[in-house]
């Protein structure tokens, strides 16, 4: 991960974060308004990428409530084991030498050339339109090249029959799932289960919206700041982006 | 439609036994196996046994019609096990696991009857001497075959009045008879079949077993059948 | 010959047995006794659901998950809801439920309830939501 490259950067950076203070309360509200609902019948269209800014200087170490909501929202039951599903996980870091602490949550990062798509045997894998990138379990056989062509380590299997169905999605045993950036809510014109919660800690840290609309917020914010996609040497052009790494 | 289907039934069971008496009373005087022959009574078990299952001597006779006809016997086996669910009301939990390798019995099936028809018709030798009977039966069962994966794959019928009518006959208890043409087409072909199998080459499948050349042992030294005048003129003790 | 006669015997004894299996032998034929639960006017003709509903939830399922197509009439989550028995609430449990009781008829296996929930949404707002965008699209 790239760390700040001199202290000029980093200064401009906090300006930066204070500059969007006053917009990331505005977003909130102005954020229902760019999501909106696509009509019942409408096909999701390249019009739109969805993506996200992830202000990991709003990133506080030991706070999951990121985590937790997707969880919640997903039907996960939030074990650690090598064999649960996790989606979202909070990563910490500490700079060498300085010994900077980061926080930031990792999922997947929904990618414009997701190479789990590529790797897909059955075209199980794929990126909808507005940039999503998903599993369709009725057609994936549960090889997990996906899994192993991720460069995020986002993506998980299920091992056990799945007998709680009560989460928003559909999910089965012997297939690969992912964070879906929370497609069902995000077709009803809400924002993911994680970028509410963590807005509902007042942390506001994820800013979601549409890349592709150039006065979005995050489109706006973007355009301000400094950020990052991860291992971006890759060409992936990721549709999550972070500050302050 | 019903009233078919009792005929049909009729004809074929009453038949059946018919053919099956004669064949059983046919006398056999002659030892006639085909050699090399198995000597013993277990022997012949397990010739008969490899002759049904694995059809042998087809095997080592022609390769392409031993390879068309297994695919094909292969084929209808698996499919009938898998229209078992509509006899059994409460369907047996290996009638349900089998289901999905009744479909490739059908194909499968398809594919032996599109290969043994094919050879009647492209081969000047086998088409000199079949006789539209032998025409005949492919067709009838190719169109059982195909109207059965038609509703498979293009128009489905609907399987519950399907049920319901198989049923309804097993049990006296008439029921209408399901809607479409390809259940039309497929049942009553099914009907036409098990009305002529008496009178047909079909019989082959009761009649193998009867066969002298497959079904008798090889023991003609061993078990010598001497005529009752001609004991006095034997050295050795005539055996049962 | 006696073998034959065994064997003869047998296959008859297996018919009748097939025949008669589970529901005790000739007492007329045993149709399903569905629970339809809320019951009601269906998204289509119930005999036209009957044969189609597997091509119409397959159809509408792709267009959904793939081009993100929502609100379309024929979804599962809809089945559901107005299917469930009031009973235990779900479609799958017993021979009675509708879902089980007419693919165990027919042994046709249901895949859709590994992933999916046999439950109805609880949620009366999503409900209420979805019929009538149903309503709206049969219009």
């Amino acid at each position: 991960m790239k760390t700040p490259a001199n202290l000029q950067r980093r200064s401009f950076m906090s300006q930066g974060t204070a500059l969007t203070a006053t917009v990331a309360i505005a977003p909130g509200v102005m954020l229902y308004d760019y999501a909106r609902a696509r009509p019942a019948g409408e096909a999701a269209s390249s019009a739109v990428r969805w993506g996200m800014l992830i202000d990991t200087t709003r990133c506080a170490t030991g706070c999951d409530a990121c985590v937790k909501a997707c969880n919640r929202e997903n039907g996960l039951s939030g074990e650690t084991r090598p064999t649960d599903s996790q989606w979202m996980r909070k990563v910490d870091l500490v700079q060498e030498g300085t010994g900077r602490k980061i926080s930031l949550p990792m999922m997947c990062q929904h990618c414009a050339d997701p190479p789990c798509v590529d790797v897909c045997p059955t075209a199980a894998s794929f990126k909808r339109a507005d940039g999503i990138v998903l599993v369709d379990k009725h057609r994936c056989i549960g090889c997990r090249y996906c899994m192993m062509a991720c460069p995020y380590k986002a993506r998980s299997f299920v091992h056990e029959p799945v007998t709680d169905h009560s989460g928003h999605t559909p999910r089965g045993q012997g297939t690969v799932e992912s964070c879906t950036l929370c497609v069902h809510r995000v077709d009803q014109g809400q924002s993911p289960a994680c970028v509410e919660a963590c807005a509902g800690e007042g942390k506001e840290a994820i800013l979601f919206g549409n890349l592709n609309d150039p006065n979005s917020p995050i489109s706006r914010r973007l355009h301000e700041v400094s950020s990052v996609k991860l291992r971006d040497d890759l060409g992936l052009n990721t549709g999550i982006s972070f500050v302050g790494l | 439609m019903a009233l078919l289907f009792y005929l049909a039934a009729l004809v074929f069971a009453l038949g059946l036994a018919y053919r099956l008496a004669i064949y059983a009373r046919t006398p056999a005087p002659l030892k006639i196996p085909t050699t090399p022959a198995p000597t013993t009574q277990r022997g012949v078990v397990w010739r008969m046994f490899r002759e049904v299952v694995f059809f042998e001597s087809l095997f080592k006779g022609n390769l392409w019609t031993w390879a068309f006809g297994m695919a094909f016997h292969l084929g209808l086996a698996l499919e009938t096990v898998r229209h078992l669910r509509y006899f059994f009301s409460s369907v047996p939990e290996w009638v349900t696991l089998v289901q999905p390798f009744g479909l490739y019995g059908g194909m499968l099936m398809v594919v032996g009857l599109g290969g043994l028809w094919g050879r009647r018709i492209l081969v000047p030798r086998i088409r000199y001497i079949s006789t539209p009977s032998d025409h005949l039966m492919l067709v009838l069962l190719l169109t059982i075959g195909f109207s059965g994966l038609t509703m498979k794959y293009l128009v489905r019928p609907d399987i519950l009045a399907v049920k319901e009518f198989i049923l309804g006959l097993l049990r006296f208890d008439v029921q209408p008879f399901p809607a479409g043409f390809p259940v039309f087409i497929h049942l009553s072909m099914v009907a036409l079949l098990l009305l002529i199998f008496p009178f047909s080459k079909l019989l082959h499948a009761p009649g193998v077993f009867f066969s002298p050349t497959r079904n008798q042992v090889d023991d003609s030294r061993e078990h010598r059948h001497i005529v009752a005048w001609a004991t006095s003129m034997e050295s050795e003790k005539p055996h049962g | 010959m006696k073998i034959r006669r065994i064997l003869l015997l047998l296959v008859l004894g297996l018919v009748f047995w097939a025949g008669g299996g589970g529901y005790g032998a000739w007492a007329g034929v045993p149709i399903p006794d569905l629970d339809i639960g809320q019951g009601g006017h269906c998204v289509a003709d119930p005999l036209y659901m009957r044969l189609n509903h597997m091509n119409l939830l397959i159809h509408q399922r792709d267009q959904t998950v793939r081009q993100g197509i929502r609100g379309g009439p024929y979804s599962l989550a809809v089945c559901v809801d107005c299917h469930a028995s009031k009973v235990n609430h779900s479609v799958l449990g017993t021979s009675r439920n509708f879902c089980q009781g007419c693919h165990e008829y027919v042994s046709v296996r249901i895949d859709c309830f590994e992933c999916h929930s046999s439950e109805p949404r609880n949620t009366k707002a999503m409900i209420t939501g979805q019929s009538r965008v149903v309503k709206e699209s049969l219009k």
